[in-house]
């Protein structure tokens, strides 16, 4: 039961991720995506595999964006009159402010949580080959994604081993100015090493066939079930729900093209 | 059926942006069933040669195709396919990170069947068969986690699934440790007893390799072949002829020489009857392990971790080098030898323990491009050049005559990222001595160099330890450790598994395997002779022996 | 005569779409709404076409104009003249698309009067509120109606088909431009996810306009693909892939991030085909970062809430988006020019131009 998601499909758990990561971009009230955050939550800690540490670290970058976005609508936002709720100076909150504020950032955090959930509930080469079989993703895109995913962990090494040279080179920044330059001068290695190699890699990809391929095999069985269908369903279902509820409540604000909080 | 399984006739080839050809007027036959060894300088086209046969060139990469055909199994290169080439032959390349490309050793395997379209029925056995004959059954590991041995079969196994009738080997073991190398070696011995295929091998592990050779031809610094022939033409009457070209020789073979003989032997058990039988009574080589006592850099139990860790990388390490010494650092991979050489130089701060500097140490990274911050040769030995202090006039003669020392003069403005791989190391190695450093720390000097570079850079150091600086290199190279170095240190697992002259370690067994070395092939020679004869006195290296000789 | 292909398909769709899109609501007020042909006809009774009131007609006028260029370019045989009918299509795509985005831009800085604004608001001549003068001045609130976005979306669909149906012809696409394009999408994605991380605080006290900073960063990618490899769908495929790293590396950035990287890439792919892929100065590129930040504004429009910030704000905002786009081209041809001069790019386009026989 904890690896249910797990072994659904990636293709269908991205494509449904996408689909309710629009249906949210509808939303601005702030009570409909902390929903969703909940759904997301339980689809990857419960049924999914991740773990809960893993998943709040992942998602903390977002929660301080969310706090600006909380912190700029309130203040900037376009209030009604005598919606004031805090003052500071120049600076004034408002509710509607606040209250969009708290709706964009949460939905941030939704989207967010919702793309975790599909992710890394997911094997990267599972999710390619079956976006290339399922998707019609072109496997040349595919497959260079795959090969090119390999080096993600490397960067940061090479980076740092990069920096540590020139460090012992004698490159010590101080200035903002040239710790803009230092950084530069880093990656410019790094990028220089990262096209080198993407040209070998291609080569080597070539060397075995791949260029002239026309018709491929694949060695992983990618197949779509009807557990897959089920589970697209009820997170449809979910969904669904979720949004009666918030009619219900009265809670869910949809964007009708009003233009303020 | 004539015996060729691929000949190239006449071919001259030029590569996109250069000047001067590849190959020149090259004509070689590749016979069938054949293990052939080709060898030459750096820069001779050897590895255009590889992949000129699998196609690649011109299909895959561009190249000017000035004359001449190649013909693999019968077809002209440039009239077939990628993908009927790439099955008929198969390349495996140096670096195991440029040529995997998925994720799991199954799915690497599987890549060029699916290419292919084999149907998935067949997978599974061809990748089992694969796995088997490299070795690789049971693991079941991502290849992230793997050793650069394994990860070497594992490109192997990829190429072998696909069935090529020849296989291309072009410097397998160059990125590897010891016993990577070993990985790898044992496993290509296992494909040579396969006579349906052709085996093309570009290697510069000559002792190693030998036994299985048919054949030898050779390619000069143009990119015309020099010479093709048996090993013992090769090594025995051309000898002197390949010396000249920048070839290495096996060490076996000049151990021979050096002895008077005309043998090849194939292996130290060979090499040792042969010691046995001619060493003369009473040579022998005193190595002289004083040292001049004054300390350039101490360590005293240092220990590093790097952020997040499992591990410390290094754990209560004390050691000293002091002027006129040239200590090698050698180990496995992992075991913490750059930490070493890092926290030596001061880039490094240790985590515990301290590391004392009385004078100047300066590093040189095994990746030459790491360290490049200008944008012109000379720029960068001004860099270094300018932090000294000194004045407009005197960096400019300095530089000037750094660039002389090291043959770089003429490249003086271009980009120093466009120069090859042996100007790179000089370079690094010149701005390193810019800093007129009095302790010198290399990581991995002699990697991916030919002999004759090799042997330019090796003779530096030695001139810069007679010097009175203190040279400390970190290295796989144990034909390096046994020629050059008075002190070896040995890690394992970031500490200190051994300290002393390199003979100590030589002839300890346990402390080999410790460090997961293996004992180099003239040290091994003359351990057996030494079993034999008692006389023999135990030598570890040509440097020795040519010592004792004289 | 090249036949009805996928994106043809879909740039003829657009424009049809906001043709059809000119009846449907445009701006609703006290539960009525107003269509965007009810509001020509209704300005052109009040006081006759003046001003800014031709814009309303101007949107399916452009349409037209678009749908007649495009199904010229698909009929024309010589590949230079339908290369240059498909321009003129996307051009006028793109003018009607920047009308659509005038009259947005209108209606809100101009609208709902039940709402104060902020001292310093722009005064333009305001087609929405000749039609609805009487009711606002009663006070009433008038929002924007979802036929506006349906026009925009139409003129976009019109330009991305009119691109993509680009030459499909001239570059072959090869293994190494692939694996080039995902290699620079995972460097990306490692700096912005890794490096940026420690800086988020910066989006924490200033999310918008902090956020456009970070946008450069993501412009970038785009660019520095679209000047490496010069050829068609170089930058929308760099763009996109790099959204896809993010999202394949676990990043929380929501599938969604592909659409928002694709918004993006279409406004430099827009700059690169005009200029026939073949200039590659500075002002190319800087024009081209301006452009990818100017056409994802409609997306990041709903995407992170624009619509509800004060139009002082707003016009900041774009105001550093703007210029976040400058520097985004700016560093895309410093990059490109510093990876190409190491000669680690002689096997693309760029590094062709700088190869010189050694």
């Amino acid at each position: 039961m904890s690896r249910l998601v797990a072994r659904r499909d990636p293709a269908v758990k991205l494509g449904v991720a996408l689909l309710l990561s629009l249906v949210l971009v509808l939303v601005i009230d702030p009570v409909t995506p902390l929903l969703f955050i909940a759904a997301a939550w339980i689809a990857a800690v419960a049924l999914g595999g991740v773990s809960a540490g893993a998943f709040a670290r992942t998602l903390a970058p977002l929660a301080v964006v969310a706090l600006g976005f909380v912190w700029t609508n309130a203040v900037f936002a376009v209030p009604a009159p005598d919606d004031t709720v805090w003052q500071l100076g120049p600076f004034a909150a408002s509710a509607s402010g606040l209250r969009f504020g708290i709706g964009i950032g949460l939905r941030g955090l939704a989207i967010g949580a919702i793309s975790l959930a599909a992710v890394r509930t997911s094997d990267p080469t599972r999710l390619v080959v079956s976006a290339i079989r399922n998707a019609r993703l072109s496997y040349r895109i595919g497959y260079a994604m795959l090969a090119a995913y390999r080096f993600f962990p490397i960067v940061g090494e090479e980076y740092a081993r990069i920096r540590l040279a020139q460090r012992v080179r004698g490159v010590r920044p101080r200035s903002l100015r040239s710790r803009a330059s230092a950084t530069f001068g880093g990656i410019v290695p790094l990028f220089a090493d990262a096209t080198r190699r993407a040209t070998r890699i291609a080569v080597a990809m070539d060397a075995r066939g791949f260029a002239s391929a026309r018709e491929r095999t694949y060695w992983r069985a990618t197949p779509v079930t009807a557990a897959d269908w089920v589970f697209a369903l009820s997170c449809l279902l979910v969904t669904a729900a979720i949004l009666a509820a918030g009619v219900a409540g009265g809670w869910l604000r949809l964007w009708n093209g009003r233009f303020s909080a | 059926m004539t015996g060729a399984f691929a000949e190239i006739a006449g071919l001259t080839l030029r590569h996109v942006g250069r000047r001067a050809p590849a190959l020149r007027d090259l004509s070689l036959r590749w016979e069938r069933g054949e293990r052939l060894l080709l060898l030459g300088p750096s820069g001779s086209g050897k590895s255009t040669l590889a992949l000129l046969l699998d196609g690649v060139i011109p299909h895959a990469v561009e190249a000017h195709w000035e004359s001449g055909t190649v013909t693999v199994d019968g077809t002209d290169t440039r009239a077939a396919g990628l993908a009927s080439l790439s099955s008929t032959v198969g390349v495996v390349f140096q670096d195991p990170e440029t040529q995997l490309v998925m994720l799991e050793i199954d799915d690497e395997i599987a890549f060029g069947l699916e290419n292919h379209a084999v149907p998935r029925a067949a997978m599974a056995g061809r990748i089992a068969a694969a796995r088997a004959e490299t070795g690789l059954d049971g693991i079941d590991l991502p290849i992230a986690r793997l050793s650069g041995g394994t990860k070497q079969r594992v490109a192997l196994a990829a190429i072998l699934a696909l069935g090529p009738r020849g296989l291309v080997l072009d410097e397998p073991t160059a990125n590897l440790d010891p016993a990577g190398t070993r990985e790898v070696l044992a496993a290509v011995a296992r494909l040579v007893g396969d006579r349906e295929r052709s085996l093309l091998l570009i290697e510069h592990r000559l002792d190693d390799v030998l036994p299985f050779i048919d054949r030898v031809a050779a390619l000069d610094a143009e990119g015309r072949l020099a010479f093709v022939g048996t090993p013992r033409e090769a090594f025995v009457d051309e000898m002197a002829r390949l010396e000249a070209l920048g070839v290495w020789i096996p060490q076996l073979r000049r151990l021979a020489a050096l002895l008077g003989s005309d043998a090849l032997p194939r292996d130290a058990a060979d090499a040792a009857e042969l010691i046995a039988e001619r060493w003369p009574a009473g040579a022998t080589a005193t190595v002289n392990t004083r040292t001049s006592g004054a300390s350039v850099v101490r360590a005293d139990a240092v220990g590093y971790r790097y952020p997040g860790a499992a591990r410390a990388a290094l754990d209560g390490v004390s050691l000293r080098v002091d002027r006129g010494e040239l200590v090698a650092i050698v180990g496995a991979n992992g075991a913490g030898k750059s930490t070493l050489g890092l926290a030596l130089a001061g880039a490094l701060e240790a985590s515990s323990g301290s590391v004392r500097r009385d004078g100047r140490v300066a590093y040189v990274f095994q990746y030459p491009e790491h360290q490049f911050v200008s944008r012109t040769v000379t720029g960068e030995l001004r860099v270094t050049l300018r932090a000294r202090g000194l004045d407009a006039d005197a960096i400019e003669r300095a530089a000037t005559d750094l660039l002389d020392r090291a043959g770089l003069r003429a490249l003086g403005e271009a980009n120093p990222f466009t120069l090859s791989h042996g100007q790179k190391r000089r370079l690094s190695v010149a701005t390193a001595l810019a800093a007129d450093p009095d302790g010198l720390i290399l990581d991995e000097p002699t990697f991916g160099q030919d002999e004759r570079n090799a042997g330019v850079l090796l003779a530096t150091l030695e001139d810069l330890r007679a010097d009175g600086r203190a040279i400390v290199t970190i290295t796989h190279d144990l034909a390096l450790v046994a020629d050059h170095a008075t002190r070896v240190i040995g890690l394992d697992a970031g500490t200190v598994a051994f300290d002393g002259p390199p003979a100590e370690l030589f002839a300890n067994d346990e402390l080999l395997a410790r460090c997961s070395l293996r004992r180099p092939a003239i040290a091994e020679a003359f351990r057996l002779a030494h079993a034999r004869r008692s006389e023999v006195p135990s030598l570890i290296g040509l440097a020795a022996v040519r010592t004792a000789l004289r | 005569m090249p036949r009805l292909t996928m994106p043809r398909a879909v740039a003829l769709g657009g424009a049809v779409l906001a043709i059809v899109a000119f009846f449907l609501p445009w701006v609703q007020y006290a539960n009525a709404t107003y269509s965007g042909a009810s509001l020509a006809t209704a300005v052109t009774k009040a006081g006759g076409l003046r001003g800014f009131d031709t814009s309303l007609y101007a949107i399916p006028v452009i349409a037209l104009i678009s749908i007649v260029l495009a199904l010229l370019s698909a009929r024309a045989t010589a590949p230079e003249s339908e290369a240059r009918l498909r321009i003129l299509a996307i051009a006028a795509s793109i003018a009607g698309l920047a009308v659509a985005l005038l009259f947005l831009g209108s209606a809100v800085l101009g609208g709902a009067p039940d709402i104060v604004f902020a001292p310093g608001r722009i005064t333009t001549d305001l087609a929405v509120t000749t039609a609805v003068a009487k009711a606002l001045s009663a006070g009433a609130y008038v929002g924007v109606g979802f036929g506006v976005y349906l026009v925009i979306l139409g003129f976009l669909a019109a330009a991305i088909g009119g691109l993509l149906g680009a030459a499909k012809t001239t570059a072959v696409w090869r293994t190494q431009d692939f694996v080039l394009l995902a290699i620079i999408a995972i460097v990306f994605g490692a700096i912005y996810w890794a490096w940026l991380a420690p800086y988020i605080w910066v989006e924490g006290v200033a999310a918008q306009p902090g956020a456009e900073l970070f946008f450069a960063v993501w412009f970038t990618s785009g660019l520095l693909g679209g000047y490496i490899l010069r050829r068609p769908g170089a930058a929308f495929l760099a763009e996109t892939l790099t959204a896809a790293a993010e999202v394949l590396i676990g990043a929380p950035a929501g599938p969604v991030l592909l659409i928002t990287g694709m918004m993006e890439a279409l406004g430099a792919e827009l700059v690169f085909a005009v200029t026939g892929y073949k200039r590659w100065g500075w002002g190319t590129m800087i024009i081209a970062g301006i452009a990818a930040a100017i056409v994802a504004i409609p997306w990041n429009w709903f995407r992170l809430g624009y619509f509800a910030l004060d139009p002082t704000l707003l016009i900041a905002l774009l105001g550093v988006r703007v210029i976040a786009g400058a520097a985004a081209g700016t560093a895309a041809k410093l990059l490109g020019d510093a990876i190409a001069a190491t000669g680690s790019l002689n096997a693309y386009a760029l590094g062709r131009e700088r190869v010189r026989e050694v």
